[in-house]
């Protein structure tokens, strides 16, 4: 049971880090309404992806290996696409609300609906597919044993607990360290997404060098144990990664990060001209020592 | 809205449409298929038999060790992925399907899903005379057709 339990984590972890950041982002600058938009862009994303594995499951046709590995590759590279998108978006955003011009994020959010529910659809659905396959096999098993399916329920609900219990740290942090936190943790998790799906099209055959790993570390981080579920659950830490997997990770997160920093520290100066304007007026009172 | 994302969306819908639409395998054909289970535990991977006719091929993988665990169908370098089955968990099992041509096979199991592979073994995938006479209807169809469409147009 432990061991589905594990699975279960794992494969709901990532997606509620993501969604857990949008909303509390979201709530902190007051844009409360258009949180349906993000639950819409999850309801979706979950019922299409039971939909599908229960169709893979259950109906005339499966999936084939190379297509569901190929969907996953397709699904993660448009998702680290999109989550950066979302990071950049909102670091303009918390410019603009810090140089209070509130009519300048509504115009944003305006033109954002759709994107958010994008992300937060993407989000939820990248692994959805397998997540799904993973449970209806354990629907399966029901008439033998309910431990798994337990134990894979059980894993979901605690990552979903695990977003809960962010949201609420994240809430009591002040708004310029949450922006640089949770931009530099997105940009992290984004690069794990993408070195996840090049592993994924290595697998289908689409990519070559699924053989040539740059380093192999599973004795130390057994995939199967808690804290290897952790590491691949959030960061999409591979125990074993190819040359390939590690290339993209860093051809991705250097100059991101980089941009990330680079733009963040501009804001940061932007802003305080910004605040410090209205005070440079009139003379300095402290020169007098 | 940026216009790219327009695009974007367009283009993904396309690409998942396309890979459902090309990659999906029939989960009940008719006669050539054939339907193999897999044992894995945590020293073996037992294949039910280690030759089946080319074709439409169903390895029913159950788990029956306590690690989580995968299963590998590979080329016959040993290497490449023909197939895989992912995340069974202790208890499940879940299934494989493949469209496997006439050659020979590797199967093997990943208890733990590290380290090295188990109980790797030798699997062939028979000539069949069933292929062959699909292949021979399908080219006499294309040739009908062509000719149909030929006196169409000459019409």
């Amino acid at each position: 049971m432990f061991a589905n339990y594990l699975i279960g984590l794992r494969e709901g972890l990532e997606a509620a880090l993501i969604v857990t950041i949008l909303i509390a982002y979201i709530v902190k600058i007051n844009r409360r309404d258009v949180l349906p938009r993000i639950w819409i862009g999850v309801s979706l994303a979950v019922l299409l992806a039971l939909g599908i594995g229960a169709l893979l499951t259950y109906g005339t046709y499966g999936l084939s290996f190379t297509a569901q590995e190929t969907i996953g590759g397709v699904l993660s590279i448009v998702a680290t696409g999109l989550v950066t998108w979302m990071v950049f978006w909102m670091l303009r955003t918390a410019r603009d609300l810090k140089g209070h011009l509130q009519g300048n994020i509504d115009k944003h959010l305006v033109g954002t609906g759709l994107g958010l529910v994008l992300v937060a659809f993407l989000a939820v659905g990248r692994e959805g597919i397998e997540t799904a396959l993973f449970l209806w096999a354990a629907v399966q098993a029901t008439g033998a044993t309910t431990m798994p399916l337990l134990g894979a329920a059980l894993g979901i609900a605690t990552a979903i607990g695990l977003g809960a219990l962010i949201y609420a740290g994240m809430l009591k942090i002040n708004l310029s360290k949450f922006f640089t936190y949770t931009g530099a943790i997105l940009i992290i998790v984004a690069a794990g997404v993408l070195s996840y799906g090049v592993h994924d099209l290595q697998e289908a055959g689409f990519l070559p060098g699924l053989h040539a790993l740059a380093f192999n570390v599973s004795a130390a981080v057994p995939p199967d144990s808690w804290y290897g579920t952790l590491l691949k659950g959030t960061l999409n830490f591979s125990p074993a990664t190819t040359w390939l997997e590690m290339f993209a990770w860093l051809a991705y997160t250097v100059p991101t990060l980089s941009l990330f920093i680079k733009k963040s520290r501009l804001g940061r100066t932007n802003t305080r001209t910004v605040q410090t304007a209205p005070q440079t007026p009139g003379p300095v009172p402290v020169a007098a020592h | 809205m940026p216009r790219v994302f327009r695009y974007a969306r367009l283009l993904g819908v396309g690409v998942l449409g396309v890979a459902l639409l090309s990659g999906c395998v029939a989960n009940n054909p008719a006669a050539s298929h054939t339907a193999l289970a897999v044992d894995s535990s945590a020293t073996n991977c037992a294949v039910s038999a280690n030759e089946a006719p080319a074709g439409s091929i169903r390895f029913s993988v159950t788990n029956s060790g306590d690690q989580v665990t995968e299963f590998y169908l590979l080329a016959d370098d040993g290497l490449r992925i023909v197939g895989e089955a992912e995340n069974i968990g202790p208890g499940l099992s879940r299934d494989l399907v493949v469209q496997l041509d006439a050659g020979s096979y590797f199967t093997s199991c990943k208890p733990g899903m590290g380290g090295d592979s188990v109980g790797k073994a030798e699997f062939t995938a028979t000539k069949t005379d069933a292929a062959a006479t699909v292949s021979v209807d399908r080219a006499a169809q294309i040739d009908t057709a062509n000719s149909d469409y030929a006196s169409y147009v000459s019409q």
